[in-house]
Parts: C-alpha cells; structure tokens; sequence
C-alpha cells in the first residue's frame, strides 16, 4: 500500500482545558450506550485498492464512514481476481490490529457476504487514535490468501 | 541494620567537610527521585506497559518510580498517576489534537529493598484504569497491570572518585500480569491494563552534583518479547529512552526539577507480506518535558509530584498519544 492509501483526519486542535479533563475524572465513570456508528453508507470512490499477500487477489476497501475514524466503523471489501471478475464464497476472517503497538481489539467485526465479490464488515472497532491493520485471512477451498489495509484513524 | 549506626551513616551523609557533597549529593538525589517518578509517567504511554490506549504504553515498567539514599534500606510507596490524552501522532509523524482522549489512572504500590550496600531492589505493583470515549459510547475499566521487579547497581556514588560523577546500573523486568488489549472483557478494552509481553531494561545513570544544583542523565534499552495474539504473532525492535533532568535542593530540603525525555523505537518487525510489502512505518516516538517536586515530609516520609507534557509538535512523535500527566507518591522509608 502506497503512501497515499492512508487515511488520515487531522482535526488539527488541542484542547485548551486539558488540565480540566484531569479534574473531571469523577465523572468518568459515567458511561453512556447506544449504538456509536451511523447509517452504514459506502462512497462510491474507493479508499485504497491493494493485492492480496500471495497475489491471488485484488481488494478495493471502502469505509463507512471514509475515512475511518475513533470508534466502530464498518468496511466494505470487494473483492476480485487478477483479471477482475467478482469473487463470492470466500469466509473471512478479519482482526483490528495496531502494528506499531503490538495488539489488536476484543471485540471481532462481523462479516456479511453482499454478493458480487462485496463483503461488509461491521462491528469494526478502532478504538485508539493511531495506525490501525485490519488484518484479514481470505479463505477459499483451495488455501487461503491475507490482505491487511491499513489506517491511520485520528 | 541498627537505629546507632543508620544514625552514624546519615550523619556520615550529613556531616561536614567532604561529607558536603555527600549531603548535596543526597538532596539531589531526592530532587532526581522526583524526575524518575516523572519518568514513569512519561514511559507509560510510550513502552506501552499498560497497551498504549493506557497508556498504550509504557515504560512505566523501565525503573520503580522511587529510590533508596544511602543510608536507607526500606522503602514503601504509593503513587497515584492521571493521564489525558489530548491528541496523538500518526504513522508520518504529524500531530492532530481530540478533545476526546482516554484519560488514565494509575495507582502503583512499590517496595524497595537495599539488599546489599551498592544494590536496590525494588518492585511496583500497579492497577490501571482507563475511561475512553467514541461516538456514542463510554466505557471505564481497569484491571492488574504488569509488575515490574527492578535493580539499581550503585557503580559510583557521589564522592567515591573526587567530583567524578556517581554512575549507576539499571535493570529491570515487567511480567504481564496485566490484559492486553485483545484479551480485554470490555468492548472499548477499558480493562486492558497490560502489554502482553515480558519487557526487559537495562541502563545507565549518570549523576553530578554542583553545591545545591543537580543534573543527571539515565539511558536505557528495552526489549518486549514476542507475543501471539488473534492478529498474529508480532515481534519488537529495541527502544531506546533518554532522560536528562536538572534541579535545585533548597535549604528547607525542599527540592525541584525540571526535565527532559525522548523515546525512540524501531517499532515491530513485519508480520505480513502485506506489511512487509508496504510503507507502513510502526516506528514509535515522542518527545516529553516536565517538572518535579519533592517535599519531605519528616525523616521517615516525603511527598513528591509530578507534571509532564508530551509535545505536541509535529515531527517530534511518532505512533503515540500525547498526553499530559499528573503524578504524587507518598514514600515512607526505613
């Protein structure tokens, strides 16, 4: 993946009461719920497209929101051959990994096969700010493939 | 050791002519202790001891935050530690600011022990807590950290060689204890607390002390093991720490500090072709600055305090959070 396949958000502003934060830690324990993703919408234009490890084939990555950002995001892979024809029946498995950190997620997304080489991957948690693989393992009857799209979630 | 001769060597620490610079040495190894409870602040985040979203984090685990003077041989602790994240640096280096960062906890009791005239042995037990925020969602949790054992190898004490300065080993070893983050029980992993990984450190400080002012460098190498988790197995390069500090002891024993700290590491060896294939640079890095304080207490107890500040300029860090923190430790010692 080349540089420019990153994703990057600079929101560009420090907070001014960052000593204040300190003080509010009487109210961390205040948890709320709900759901944190909105409506799972993917833009046409892809974010990056990358080969698979083995070079079996070609993944073009969509994100919902684009780009990714801190919280539970949903991924959309589609998914091709070398020579471009849709690729169906694949079971993957994908994992949240920070590669520069050493560890991945507790929380594993949900893979939904749309049909036309086109897998949904929700329940995507990048929880941390920082650099982010989706470490995917591509299986078909023959062997498996990897593929690993990375981020840097902001 | 009996009250007559830990008397005889305090006064021995204490006393006049050349026993001067013992005294200032022992001030200003107050006033460098402080620095060195800062650097636990500091480290947490970087050597990723309590998984990096905590402090992802450090080296908290380097050193104990604490250190014996010559003429001690217990020591008990206890310190309380906040971070907030207020932004972080990505892959490239750039700093984007959240108004959203985890804020971190952390409570550490520590004991050291003085087994032998020139050698410390010290132990930290901490338990990490984490409130983290996303669209929608907040979450705390905490859980065990990593305990981390410690020695400190007194080469040089201050006056050993005229105004050579004192030289001292370090070593250290965190166990995890504590959960990595993908072992975490809780869906935004607040319960992590830990790295997953053995980390060992080996270093070296260097003291010198003028009448009342102080400085002092410490340098260390740290090394995580291998781990194997859901994602893969991953390895880690080395990472290397600086810490430079200078400080004053006033007459009411009262001491401060002001201090400096970089981290730099290779980051983890490539797992995947994909990795491997690309440009993704897991390097690690960040630039620290801060102040220390320490204020005894009475013979028995002292008080000491923290405040660090991660930069936030772009270029100076790399895959890290910045974070500003708070730190105090209540030491009681024998």
């Amino acid at each position: 993946m080349n540089e420019s396949a990153r994703v990057r958000e600079r929101k560009g502003r420090v907070p001014s009461l960052v000593l204040g934060a300190l003080a509010s830690l009487g109210l961390a324990g205040c948890g709320g719920d709900g759901q944190p993703s909105g409506p799972v919408v993917f833009p046409a234009e892809a974010l990056m497209s990358l080969a698979s490890d083995a070079g079996r084939f070609v993944v073009t990555v969509r994100t919902s929101p684009q780009p990714p950002v801190r919280g539970v995001d949903a991924v959309q892979l589609q998914i091709d051959d070398s020579v471009g024809t849709p690729v169906d029946g694949l079971s993957i498995e994908a994992v949240p990994w920070m590669p520069a950190h050493g560890h991945g997620t507790s929380t594993r997304p949900k893979v939904e096969p749309q049909g036309g080489g086109i897998y949904e991957l929700t329940n995507v948690s990048l929880y941390m700010a920082g650099l982010w693989e989706l470490r995917s393992t591509l299986r078909f009857a023959e062997g498996a493939d990897t593929v690993a799209p990375a981020f840097d979630v902001r | 050791m009996s009250a007559d001769e830990r008397r005889a060597r305090r006064a021995g620490a204490s006393g006049g002519g050349p026993r001067n610079r013992t005294l200032v040495g022992c001030w200003a190894r107050n006033a460098s202790l402080a620095a060195l409870v800062a650097l636990a602040a500091l480290a947490a985040p970087l050597g990723s001891r309590v998984a990096q979203a905590q402090a992802c984090c450090a080296a908290a685990g380097v050193v104990l935050p604490a250190r014996l003077r010559v003429y001690e041989d217990f020591g008990l602790g206890v310190q309380a530690r906040e971070s907030q994240a207020f932004g972080s640096f990505a892959s490239d280096g750039s700093f984007a600011g959240t108004s959203s960062g985890d804020l971190v906890t952390q409570q550490n009791l520590f004991a050291l022990w003085r087994t032998v005239p020139r050698l410390q042995v010290g132990l930290l037990v901490p338990y990490v807590e984490t409130w983290r925020r996303i669209p929608g969602r907040s979450e705390w949790g905490g859980f065990l950290g990593d305990i981390t054992g410690s020695a400190r190898v007194e080469i040089l004490r201050p006056g050993d060689l005229g105004r050579f300065p004192a030289i001292t080993l370090l070593g250290g070893l965190a166990v995890p204890t504590g959960r990595a983050p993908d072992e975490a029980r809780k869906p935004l992993g607040t319960d992590a607390s830990g790295t997953g990984s053995y980390e060992g450190t080996i270093g070296v400080e260097v003291e010198q002390t003028w009448t009342r002012w102080f400085a002092s460098l410490d340098l260390w190498i740290a090394k995580r093991s291998a781990r194997v988790a859901p994602g893969g197995r991953q390895s880690f390069d080395l990472r290397f720490t600086a810490l430079a500090a200078v400080g004053y002891a006033f007459a009411s024993q009262v001491g401060v500090a002001a201090f400096a700290s970089v981290v730099r590491g290779g980051g983890a060896a490539a797992v995947t072709a994909s990795d491997a294939g690309a440009d993704i640079d897991t390097r690690v890095a960040i630039a620290s600055g801060g102040i220390a304080g320490l204020v005894p207490i009475d013979e028995a107890w002292r008080l000491q305090g923290t405040l660090a500040l991660d930069l936030p300029f772009s270029g100076w860090g790399r895959n890290q959070p910045a974070t500003v923190g708070l730190g105090t430790s209540l030491v009681r010692v024998w």
